[in-house]
């Protein structure tokens, strides 16, 4: 049987296979409001109040699939800008470290200089980029903006909502 | 049995738009804020979508650019939350640290009714 999975903006991927009960009914509410479409603020309120009320734990991936949506929605609104590689460093950090925090403890990146990467405020060189790219095993691949436009379009998340649900 | 101390509503602004550049922010940092505001104090109203003001003199929704410069409207993110009057520094403090990271000078913070204008300083960090 084919695994069911939702891939984030940037490309995480979430096995839903292994949802309880409470996490599906969820995230069916979910799907079933995302599909009606709506603003990307009102999306964002809604969510939140409902994932409150359902007392989900806040690890629960339906969170992290919930703040995804709503980047969809705001990026396709106009009012998100498109993940860059500051996104995708930061869905790497959480993966295999859990936090920034320990991410820097243990590869002796500069925490303050990272929270000004991530805020925009500053750059990695393209040496400091390679060394944190390293302590993620990951690589850097450029890509036409088109296959990005895609992977962030909220049909696209529709869809894999759409088939978990099934 | 003995009641629950008053919260003080606080009501906050996140404009949708860097200072520096008008630009719109990236998808992290809605996160990064979400998180903090949910990992310390749980629920909060919003956000809520409003146009606001940024204009020469400090009004209420609004934050001045400087004695000359021409006012102009920007959308704002509106968040409400109940917190308890011990911890509304804490409130003040993550704020501070979205200026940074989210690229604004000043952050609009109501408190119980009353506006505050949050100078945003170098030394206040990021949001982690």
């Amino acid at each position: 049987m084919k695994k069911r999975a939702y891939h984030t903006i940037t490309g995480r991927r979430f096995e839903l296979g292994g949802l309880g009960e409470k996490e599906r009914k969820f995230l069916g509410a979910v799907q079933r409001k995302f599909a009606r479409g709506a603003e990307w603020s009102e999306f964002a309120a809604w969510w939140v109040a409902a994932f409150w009320r359902s007392a989900l734990p806040a690890d629960s991936l339906t969170y992290r699939i919930c703040q995804d949506l709503e980047a969809r929605l705001g990026i396709a609104q106009g009012k998100v800008a498109s993940p860059d590689y500051r996104d995708y460093l930061a869905d790497l950090i959480e993966e295999r470290y859990g936090s920034r925090y320990r991410f820097c403890k243990e590869t002796g990146v500069d925490p303050g200089h990272l929270s000004r990467v991530m805020a925009s405020r500053s750059e990695l060189s393209l040496q400091s980029l390679q060394r944190i790219l390293e302590a993620l095993h990951a690589a850097l691949i450029i890509q036409p903006e088109e296959s990005l436009a895609e992977r962030v379009s909220p049909r696209r998340a529709a869809e894999a909502l759409a088939a978990a649900a099934r | 049995m003995a009641q629950e101390p008053a919260r003080p509503v606080c009501v906050f602004l996140v404009p949708v738009v860097r200072d520096s550049d008008r630009k719109p922010h990236p998808p992290v940092l809605w996160r990064l804020l979400q998180d903090a505001l949910f990992s310390t104090f749980g629920a909060v109203t919003g956000p809520e979508t409003v146009a606001y003001y940024r204009n020469p003199v400090p009004v209420r929704g609004g934050w001045s650019p400087g004695a000359g410069r021409e006012s102009v409207e920007d959308l704002s993110r509106k968040y409400t939350v109940a917190v308890p009057e011990d911890r509304v520094d804490e409130l003040r403090a993550i704020l501070r640290r979205a200026g940074n990271s989210f690229d604004q000078r000043v952050m609009y913070l109501e408190v119980a009714g009353y506006a505050e204008l949050l100078e945003v300083r170098a030394a206040d960090g990021f949001l982690l």
